[in-house]
């Protein structure tokens, strides 16, 4: 490769990386965090999971959680009811407040809520995932764009590594230069994550695009043909009481398993829709009181349904998804890594110059600040979302407005604190650090030591407590350097 | 779950084979699996269907999702936490202090044993510890001195090279590019062909001798030491830049190594093909950026000022042929893998990080190797012959105001005996400067060294 090329793709792969690496960090923090949403919301409403043994969904339990459906259609809640699985083990009856899904949790044995308030939950990551939280056309267009990037870095920086890409596979000097440590950190996991990155790049930006595509072009609907939103609101559901286990009996002979379905009004039907984790490709199979079977359908019956089904892996068991969310947070790590090699080698170019003017010394800051407001105020607003939902929300505000409102606001803060002081990385790590580590305090504090689901909570903060060790650590390593 | 463990360990394995294969100074593996042959690329190319396959079976869509997954995060956690062994390029702390608990170094002898890693490390870390290791030592008076043993008056003008055939017949170049065979007995030169080109520097070896001429056309010569014959003549192709020359120069069986003092740069020439390459143009070590001092004074131009010691003059070559020590006349001295210079997968980021700084030095007058990898140095600074071997302990051998004004140095095979000396060419003193008027010459000199 010519000096002149590799100069050409390194400009191109930094320039396209650093500003799209914002929005690709998140995506990727997100998305891993979106594997486990449903896990996510039960360590959130601690009450929702219940003792052991679980209860299982009983037919009384059905009846009334249907008994409350109807009752939120009639009022004119678009509501649905998803039926309890091994990773939820209760009725959610849920509807749609334009980001998040909100709504009471039912017991699975007796239909009745539990008590516990609405957090934003699992579904949270998963709508900052979808469309970053911002208004429908620009969520979708900037993580296209996002994508975009993404593919032509991976392409770049694929290229520029090619002609070592086998002999330094496996390459990591931990004891080599600062700038050098990082840089074997962002090509050892880029090269090794290369192909599950790219396939999971390629399949989330081909999603959005699609929806893009949709929205420039909606799908035209006969004369007389009545939408979901507007079926509802014509005239109240009569929905005779022993339909909803009937459904659910069908679906159980059908699919074999109801867990993770939901209940939703179709029409001027309720239908039990197959669960999501049923097959590779995404198939939302409806039964009907009228219809009760369905015929077999082939296993993808679109291109979206499949590259629904490489992108989301629901389908998948819990190991896989466990390994499917650390390919995301290795994702993090490149990302990350890219991003503190670029500001160190504009760090670098300013160092040769004889005079730095106002303005560079500026730009390099705000770059400074991204990456921090990046790398660590997202995680710091994270866990503070993870902390709010446990502790009392100041009585002035709704709480869920309150638990957004302050993730929202400590992340701007981070940019804020990044924008004006050049040690916000040192303080905000211990902060992190603080958050991480008392997660397990926090969490043995604030909810009935015997639960049902151990191993979720010892989880959730066993990971939050690497992410405190891990702040520490590197926030104490100079202080450890120094003393050796 | 027992699927990804089963997962991760073939992954593991298929890792490890890998890293197996790759050459010493890439390689980051801990348990050193027999050599790398045909059997493991086998295995670790059986091993990836296999796996597949397994978890096709066990867990179908699943199993191959976990198969993809595992492999990055087995790769990556491997990197992370296998020990990264001590770089051959780089004299890690550790080492130098291991080093000098030992002349010799064991060369990693890693096994597929945990145990003896754990130990390795753990004792390598111990010894990093001691700070001694970590500093350059200062030079010491050695127990016993060499002595200047004759001293000779060359009758033609001769340039600061001199190089020595295995046996120990000395070369020299005459300041037009002439070359020499020198009597150590009584300095008389012989010229020993008359046709050949003009000669800007030159090495012997046993394939003879090696020699660089620049005019009428660059090239790398070959040259047979009994006749003068010309047996080999390789061209420099598009390796040389704008003010290029050819300072010094070290062979190995299939490559030479240059180094380029007019524009600082290294070429490597493969002696089979003919390819030459320029590479670490204008690497920081390759330039002098201290003033040279002779007789504890800055040596200064026509105009008065201080002169550098340019750029990279002395190169030379452990007897293994895997190390390459260069240095400017000021110092430091750096050290090199033939390697590094050689593997053409290597970025110049990566070469530029394998130049080790090895040690500092005063300014010197010439620098030669040993079998043993001893370097013997001329401190024109102190007007002091030094030696620093392989034990990285550093010696003063010997003090002489000749010394002062030393241009080259050569191994000499002992005329009588086993005992190694040395041949030092030193300049004539100048007469402004001279410090003894009486002994000024116009004549350079030949000192003839006995080591101790």
């Amino acid at each position: 490769m010519s000096p002149r090329l590799r100069s050409i793709l390194r400009l191109f792969h930094r320039w396209i990386g650093f500003p799209a690496g914002v929005f690709l960090f998140i995506l990727c923090f997100t998305g891993s965090l979106a594997c486990f949403s449903p896990e996510i919301q039960d360590w959130m409403q601690p009450s929702t999971t219940l003792h052991a043994p679980l209860p299982p969904m009983t037919s009384s339990g059905l009846t009334e959680a249907g008994r409350r459906l109807k009752e939120q259609l009639n009022a004119g809640h678009f509501a649905f009811l998803r039926l309890p699985s091994p990773r939820d083990p209760v009725f959610r009856l849920w509807h749609y407040d334009g980001h998040i899904f909100l709504g009471p949790a039912l017991a699975p044995d007796t239909g009745l809520p539990l008590p516990g308030r609405d957090v934003p939950g699992g579904t949270f990551f998963v709508t900052l995932h979808s469309h970053l939280y911002l208004p429908t056309p620009w969520g979708q267009v900037v993580i296209v764009v996002a994508g975009t990037a993404l593919l032509a870095t991976l392409l770049t920086g694929l290229w520029l590594q090619l002609r070592r890409f086998l002999p330094d596979l496996l390459l990591f000097r931990p004891h080599a230069a600062r700038q050098r440590r990082w840089l074997d950190l962002h090509l050892l996991g880029g090269t090794l994550s290369l192909p599950i990155l790219f396939i999971i790049g390629l399949s989330g930006t081909v999603l959005q695009a699609q929806k893009l595509f949709q929205l420039a072009s909606p799908p035209h609907h006969p004369s007389g043909h009545a939408s979901r939103h507007q079926a509802q609101s014509a005239a109240p559901l009569s929905i005779p009481a022993d339909t909803l286990p009937t459904l659910a009996r069908a679906g159980q002979q059908q699919w074999g398993t109801v867990a993770e379905g939901f209940f939703m009004q179709t029409g001027h039907d309720l239908s039990l829709y197959a669960p999501d984790n049923l097959h590779f490709c995404l198939q939302r199979q409806a039964l009907t009181a009228t219809h009760t079977t369905i015929p077999a359908r082939p296993l993808c019956p679109t291109l979206h349904s499949l590259v629904l089904g490489l992108h989301n892996l629901r389908w998948a068991g819990l190991t896989t998804r466990w390994f499917y969310c650390l390919s995301g947070l290795l994702g993090c790590i490149i990302i990350g890594s890219g991003m503190i090699l670029f500001l160190q080698s504009e760090q670098n170019s300013l160092a040769h110059l004889s005079t730095v003017s106002i303005a560079q010394r500026s730009l390099q800051q705000g770059y400074a600040a991204l990456t921090t407001a990046t790398i660590l105020g997202l995680p710091l607003a994270t866990l503070a979302l993870f902390w709010s939902t446990r502790l009392p929300a100041p009585s002035a505000l709704p709480p869920l407005l309150w638990e957004e409102g302050l993730f929202f606001g400590l992340w701007g803060l981070s940019l804020l604190h990044a924008c004006v002081s050049r040690h916000a990385a040192t303080w905000q790590l211990a902060l992190l650090a603080t958050l991480g580590a008392g997660t397990t305090g926090l969490d043995l504090l604030t909810r009935p030591f015997h639960t049902g689901r151990p191993l979720l909570f010892s989880a959730v903060d066993a990971l939050a407590t690497c992410i405190g060790i891990t702040c520490l650590s590197v926030l104490l390593r100079p202080i450890h350097k120094r003393s050796t | 779950m027992i699927l990804s463990l089963i997962l991760m360990s073939l992954w593991t394995i298929i890792w490890l084979l890998y890293l197996n294969q790759l050459p010493a100074h890439r390689r980051r593996n801990p348990c050193r699996l027999p050599p790398a042959n045909a059997l493991q690329k086998y295995l670790r190319l059986l091993l990836l269907p296999c796996s597949l396959t397994t978890a096709y079976l066990l867990n179908g869509l699943d199993g191959l999702f976990l198969w993809a997954f595992t492999a990055p995060l087995t790769g990556f956690l491997l990197a992370l936490i296998l020990p990264y062994p001590q770089h051959p390029n780089r004299p890690h702390r550790r080492e130098l202090a291991k080093r000098s608990q030992s002349p010799q170094i064991p060369a990693m002898q890693i096994r597929l044993s945990s145990l003896l890693t754990s130990a390795f490390i753990v004792s390598a870390a111990f010894l990093g510890l001691s700070p001694a290791a970590r500093a350059d030592r200062p030079w010491q008076d050695a127990h016993v001195q060499a002595q200047i043993t004759a001293e000779h008056e060359l009758s033609l003008p001769l340039a600061t090279s001199l190089s020595s055939l295995p046996d120990g017949s000395p070369f020299a170049l005459g300041v037009t590019g002439k070359l020499y065979r020198l009597d150590p007995v009584d300095g008389h030169l012989t010229t020993l062909m008359d046709e050949l080109p003009p000669i800007t520097a030159l090495t012997a070896t046993a394939q003879g001798l090696w020699a660089v001429t620049q005019a009428p056309k660059p090239a790398l010569l070959n040259i047979a030491p009994d006749t003068g014959v010309i047996l080999n003549h390789i061209g420099f192709g598009s390796a040389l830049a704008v003010g290029s020359h050819i300072s010094a120069l070290q062979v190995t069986d299939n490559k030479a190594f240059l180094v380029d003092d007019g524009a600082p740069a290294f070429v490597v020439i493969d002696l089979q093909s003919g390819h030459a390459e320029r590479l670490l143009e204008g690497a920081p070590s390759l330039s002098s950026h201290a003033p040279l001092i002779r007789h504890g004074q800055p040596v200064t131009t026509a105009q008065g000022q201080s002169r550098t010691g340019g750029n990279v003059h002395f190169l030379l070559l452990d007897h293994s042929k895997n190390w390459l020590f260069y240095q400017t006349p000021t110092g430091p001295l750096y050290r090199i893998g033939t390697t590094i210079l050689t593997d053409s997968s290597l970025g110049p980021a990566e070469r530029i990080e394998a130049m080790t700084n090895w040690r500092r030095t005063p300014s010197l007058g010439g620098m030669a190797i040993t079998r043993d990898d001893t370097l013997y140095m001329v401190d024109i600074d102190h007007g002091d012959l030094l030696a620093f071997g392989a034990d990285r302990l550093p010696w003063r051998l010997l003090h002489d105001d000749r010394l002062y004004d030393a241009q080259a140095i050569s191994l000499l095979k002992g005329r009588t005996g086993a005992q190694e000396k040395l041949a030092i060419l030193t300049e004539p003193t100048a007469p402004t400067n001279g410090v003894n008027p009486a002994s000024t010459t116009n004549h350079q000199h030949l000192l003839e060294i006995t080591l101790p």
